[in-house]
């Protein structure tokens, strides 16, 4: 056992990537969230209340200053609920429990789920890998919020771009399916929530650095941060 | 372990140097400038013990060691790497690795040797080529390599591309200024050589992660390899 | 010098300093494994990088994070390797992602006065300290 540590650790370049981060602390806790139905609606609240006790909510320009200076300015260390997926759960459950504890979540949202015609959005979800575990709870079939309900959230909360169609995209990925899911996810969500979305987040999360291709799409579409897996990268 | 851990984790590279010896993906170079024939004895000791402890590394040993990860010879790799295609490369350095038959790796500036012999050393210092007085050595201002002497090198060496002019690729260069200095120079010294060369080495510059820009150039040039400062990097 | 040796002497060291048993670890790995993602709130740690400043990586943080960071450091390093122990593990999916989670688990929190840090789990009520 003890002649594998070593081997294991230098087999992903990120171990000793996340080893650095933390040693120069530059790194943010994240509590990542999919589905909030209201069965665990408890347990959400016993999780944000001790995150307001313990830990300072993040806005978009704590992270800014925070990049800017190189110093965090709050007592507590920051704490990023990261709520995936744009799910009508997130609004219904998620929303009234952060407003309650006065903390701030970051949503990340692909937005053409929310213009999905209800009836087809069971059929969207099951294509796009987006994973609705108690759909009786909405037996309208909605499962997406809509657009009030998104600038309801946006009022208080991040929204972040998470692609249009919460879609896959790889190195080999065409360019008009590349514009697609960063730059016009972007423009609608914009246009939608009236202010400008700072971050994008890939599916599965690869670096920036990962996908060359995908740069200049991030770079016409205006964002400033990429959000993957294991990172939060200054692009801007 | 506080300010061990700073100084480990200040610049990525040092724990990324790290894996790649933990990993093993690694080989060891020796490099060289002018090699003045009053050297001559120092560089015969030293290319007698590269001989007695390690293995000559070949492009094909190259090629093998990545596409396979195994170093197939009991004696570790040695890279000989002898920069900037001096006349005294020729006349001396080579001869040495000759006698003990060692591979060396020649990285020239791919335009140097069309400069015309008188106007050779004015050509040198604006092109941060450092001649360190070895005019001194011959009666006539040549102070490159010809190109029949660089072919016979190539007979039992190998030749990468060290930039067409040995110049700094910038972001900010016109697209042609770059285009002549990865592209025109590979097709040069195939001309001349009538061989592939499959490596290009910055004359300052970084990973290929970092050198986005130069991307494009390096696909079209279809190098399968980039030697920076710490790296070589197969990228093809 | 042994080569051998050494690597073991420095795996040596950095299980002295992980402090902690090898049984705490392995028990939060089993934890991990057993949520159920899609449902739960999992904590992580991202790091953040700012690809237009590289030259400036040092960032002064919350005093708790002065006091836990370097424990979270090395948490990385064993996490890894006991994920790359697994024998159902997803030769495709890096063990760096799913050790991440496990470094925020175990150690989340470091209360006031506090010298041992405090589980995810025991922090939301989930588990008894």
């Amino acid at each position: 056992m003890d002649n594998g540590l070593l081997p294991a650790i230098a087999e992903d370049k990120r171990t000793l990537e996340m080893f650095r981060y933390l040693v120069n602390g530059s790194y943010l806790r994240v509590v990542n969230y999919h589905n909030t139905d209201p069965v665990d609606a408890p347990r959400f609240e016993r999780e944000i209340a001790a995150f307001a006790k313990y830990f300072s909510p993040v806005t978009m320009a704590d992270v800014d200053d925070f990049f800017a200076t190189r110093v965090w300015k709050k007592d507590k260390p920051g704490l990023i609920p990261a709520v995936f997926e744009g799910f009508r759960n997130q609004h219904d459950v998620m929303l009234p429990i952060l407003e309650k504890y006065g903390f701030r979540a970051w949503y990340y949202i692909p937005s053409f789920f929310m213009d999905v015609p209800v009836a087809q959005q069971k059929r969207f979800t099951e294509h796009y890998d987006l994973t609705v575990y108690r759909p009786e709870v909405y037996p309208d079939g909605r499962y997406a919020m809509n657009w009030d309900e998104v600038r309801r959230i946006a009022q208080h909360h991040e929204i972040c771009c998470h692609t249009g169609n919460h879609y896959q995209i790889h190195r080999d990925t065409e360019d008009f399916d590349m514009f697609r899911e960063i730059v016009v996810s972007k423009r609608v969500l914009e246009e939608k929530i009236g202010r400008p979305v700072d971050v994008f987040c890939w599916l599965y999360g690869e670096e920036y650095n990962y996908n060359t291709r995908a740069h200049k799409y991030l770079k016409e579409a205006g964002y400033r941060y990429v959000v993957s897996n294991l990172k939060m990268e200054k692009i801007g | 372990m506080g300010e061990l851990l700073d100084a480990v984790c200040r610049d990525k590279r040092t724990l990324e140097m790290a894996r790649y010896l933990l990993n093993g993906s690694y080989i060891r170079v020796v490099n060289y400038h002018v090699t003045r024939p009053g050297d001559l004895p120092r560089f015969r000791r030293e290319v007698a013990a590269f001989a007695q402890h390690f293995t000559p590394v070949t492009m094909a040993d190259l090629d093998r060691f990545f596409a396979t990860r195994v170093w197939p010879y009991d004696k570790p790799g040695l890279i000989p790497a002898v920069f900037e295609g001096w006349r005294t490369h020729y006349d001396v350095y080579a001869k040495v690795l000759d006698e003990y038959g060692f591979t060396g790796w020649f990285y020239v500036p791919a335009f140097f040797p069309d400069v015309p012999v008188e106007e050779q050393i004015a050509f040198c210092k604006p092109h941060g080529l450092r001649l360190h007085g070895h005019w001194e050595d011959y009666s006539d201002p040549r102070c490159c390599m010809t190109w029949e002497e660089l072919r016979r090198i190539s007979e039992k060496h190998v030749i990468c591309c060290h930039t067409g002019s040995h110049s700094c690729i910038t972001e900010n260069q016109e697209e042609a200024v770059q285009r002549r200095e990865i592209v025109d120079s590979k097709r040069r010294l195939e001309e001349q050589l009538g061989v592939e060369v499959p490596v290009f080495c910055w004359r300052a510059g970084d990973e290929y992660a970092h050198s986005r820009f130069a991307h494009k150039m390096l696909a079209e040039a279809g190098y399968r390899y980039l030697v920076s400062n710490l790296k070589l990097e197969k990228i093809r | 010098m042994d080569e051998k040796k050494d690597m073991t002497a420095l795996a040596e060291e950095l299980k002295k300093y992980l402090g902690g048993s090898w049984e705490e670890y392995k028990e939060v790995v089993e934890y991990c494994e057993s949520r159920q993602t899609g449902l739960e709130g999992i904590p992580a740690i991202i790091g953040l990088d700012d690809l237009t400043d590289p030259d400036r990586p040092v960032y002064q943080m919350a005093p708790m994070d002065e006091a836990l960071h370097e424990q979270l450091a090395a948490d990385t390093l064993l996490f890894t390797y006991l994920y790359s122990q697994r024998e159902d593990r997803d030769p495709h999916y890096p063990c760096v992602a799913p050790a991440m989670s496990a470094v925020a688990e175990r150690a989340f929190l470091l209360e006031e006065g506090e010298k041992v840090p405090t589980q995810y789990r025991v922090m939301i009520g989930q588990k008894e300290k």
